[in-house]
């Protein structure tokens, strides 16, 4: 744990990373930045959070991975005791639920250290303005969520209207149930005295007449029409 | 039988072991003695010979009577009942043995997947926790060293050039790091790992992904089943990416009572299961064996079925607690 002296008229940074290598090229970087100043190192959680509230940074630069405590965790403590802080992460994880759970739980900017180089400073100012930064690397996956979302869940092709139940066969549908619950066609043909390549043919229709591309849309479909409420284990 | 021989029979305890001994090199079954003043229902004869199992012989099989009803000839009888008790008894030894042999192999098959994650996840932690770091620092002091050049433009061309291999190597081992070891894994538990690896693998194979669970949210299985569900679906979808050819993949978790199920589906150009399981050339089915083999372990059930034109299903069932 170190605490620097701060300089009142920059923004004033701690710099949270177990990686003490990565800490030494954040001091590189800052150095020469006449409005940043870093005015506190930590390896470890306990140490983050002491400085987060004794010396009231600006902006705290967190790494996600911290040793073995989850470094979500410490976002959450240091959200929720030094409130008034901007967080930065600068992650090794290139990952979109990372990046989802990290903006969820009050962080201002993600950063991937192969990219700090390039966005931190970017990043620590955008923060420090009540501003928002997510490493480009990042943003396909937040268009590609939206995009999903705009969507809505998996579209289905070649359907018309809400999937009409009526049209199957009593057959079909017997297959159907048995199929979203998760059994084999070799199963449903044991269950239902069929020979497996009529229960394909059965299946085959099923999903051919609710307009589904896979199993799982017959699941979701199954849920949706209570056909596997009977059943234990959910 | 013995205990209705007066002590000195030979067919109490010691003195039959003793035949046995006596009678093994010839195996030839022999007229025993007659066992004066025995008590028993009268004068008896005893034909004994040894069971043969393997070098030495497991035991002795004798037939009592009175002298009138054992004939020399019985001689074949006793010897080729004792052959064929024998023969059983080997086969249940040999049994067991092949039992004992399949148990040791499990366990240490099952040592050596375990062995195989930790070494991963060591490597995994390593990468990022080391070189990784090593990496970010030695990038972020290419930036600030070039800031400082003297205006050269060969010297800032060559640290930018730097720079950029830097960062190839970091996005190389960041890459190397995930496949060795999800850290969606162990951060965000199976359910986000799996419907990731679904949208991961058909981004990568150009099909799309469809992923459903039904189970409880908070689901947690120990973490070497876990690890088995991931690396099965993982094996599963590569396979399908690979050969399928689909246009569609399902991926479906449920949890039925104690067991989850895991269903990875696709709409592609399905196989001929038994041929390619029955194919001598391992290389065609070592995929397919390893995942079982790592669900069977793990106490769970796999199965594939899959017709020619119209794709290919995985069914896995892994316990939920409890032992395997």
């Amino acid at each position: 744990m170190i605490a620097h002296t701060s300089d009142r008229e920059r923004l004033r940074v701690l710099i949270v990373d177990d990686h003490a290598v990565v800490r030494a090229g954040m001091r590189l970087l800052l150095a020469d930045e006449k409005d940043l100043c870093i005015i506190g190192e930590a390896g470890d959680a306990e140490d983050a959070l002491h400085l987060a509230t004794t010396l009231k940074p600006d902006v705290i630069v967190l790494d996600l991975g911290l040793g073995m405590q989850s470094g979500l965790d410490v976002l959450g403590l240091l959200r929720a005791q030094a409130p008034e802080a901007r967080i930065v992460i600068l992650t090794m994880h290139d990952d979109r639920d990372y990046l989802r759970v990290a903006l969820k739980s009050g962080a201002s900017a993600y950063v991937l250290k192969q990219s700090a180089d390039t966005d931190l400073l970017a990043a620590i100012r955008r923060a420090a303005e009540g501003d928002v930064f997510v490493d480009e690397h990042l943003v396909r996956h937040l268009v590609d969520d939206l995009v999903r979302r705009e969507e809505g869940p998996a579209p289905t092709t070649g359907k018309t209207g809400e999937p009409q139940v009526e049209q199957l066969s009593e057959r079909e549908l017997q297959v159907a149930k048995l199929i979203a619950l998760g059994h084999t066609n070799r199963e449903v043909g044991r269950m239902l005295f069929l020979s497996v390549k009529t229960v394909e043919t059965y299946r085959a229709r099923v999903m051919a007449k609710l307009g589904f591309a896979g199993r799982a849309e017959l699941v979701r479909h199954a849920l949706r029409e209570g056909w596997l409420e009977e059943t234990p284990g959910r | 039988m013995c205990e209705s021989l007066c002590p000195d029979c030979p067919l109490s305890r010691g003195s039959a072991d003793a035949l046995v001994a006596q009678e093994a090199p010839r195996s030839e079954p022999q007229v025993g003695v007659d066992p004066a003043g025995c008590p028993g229902p009268g004068r008896e004869r005893m034909m004994a010979g040894p069971i043969p199992l393997g070098r030495n012989p497991a035991g002795l099989l004798a037939l009592i009577g009175a002298p009138s009803t054992l004939a020399g000839d019985d001689a074949g009888v006793v010897r080729s009942a004792a052959k064929q008790i024998g023969l059983v008894l080997e086969n249940l030894r040999l049994r067991e043995e092949r039992r004992a042999r399949e148990a040791r192999l499990a366990r240490l098959l099952s040592y050596t997947m375990r062995a195989q994650e930790g070494e991963r996840s060591r490597i995994a932690r390593e990468l990022h926790d080391d070189m990784g770091q090593k990496l970010t620092y030695l990038k972020m002091g290419l930036k600030v060293l070039r800031a400082k050049l003297p205006e050269d433009q060969a010297i800032a061309g060559l640290a930018d050039n730097l720079r950029g291999v830097v960062g190839d190597s970091l996005e190389g081992i960041q890459r190397m790091a995930i496949q060795l070891r999800p850290p969606a894994l162990d951060h965000l538990g199976l359910l986000p790992a799996l419907e990731r690896l679904a949208h991961e693998s058909a981004a990568a194979f150009g099909h799309r992904a469809d992923f459903q669970a039904l189970v409880a949210d908070n689901l947690r299985l120990d973490p070497d089943r876990e690890v088995v569900a991931y690396r099965v679906v993982q094996e599963a979808l590569t396979n399908v990416g690979r050969h399928s050819g689909c246009r569609h993949v399902s991926l479906v978790v449920e949890q039925r009572g104690d067991t989850l199920l895991l269903v990875v589906e696709d709409d592609g150009a399905g196989f001929d299961v038994a041929a390619v399981l029955g194919d001598g050339d391992p290389g065609r089915h070592l995929g397919l064996d390893g995942m079982r083999e790592r669900v069977e372990l793990a106490g769970g059930k796999l199965s594939i079925e899959s017709t020619l034109g119209a794709g290919t299903a995985l069914h896995a069932h892994l316990p939920i607690d409890g032992d395997r």
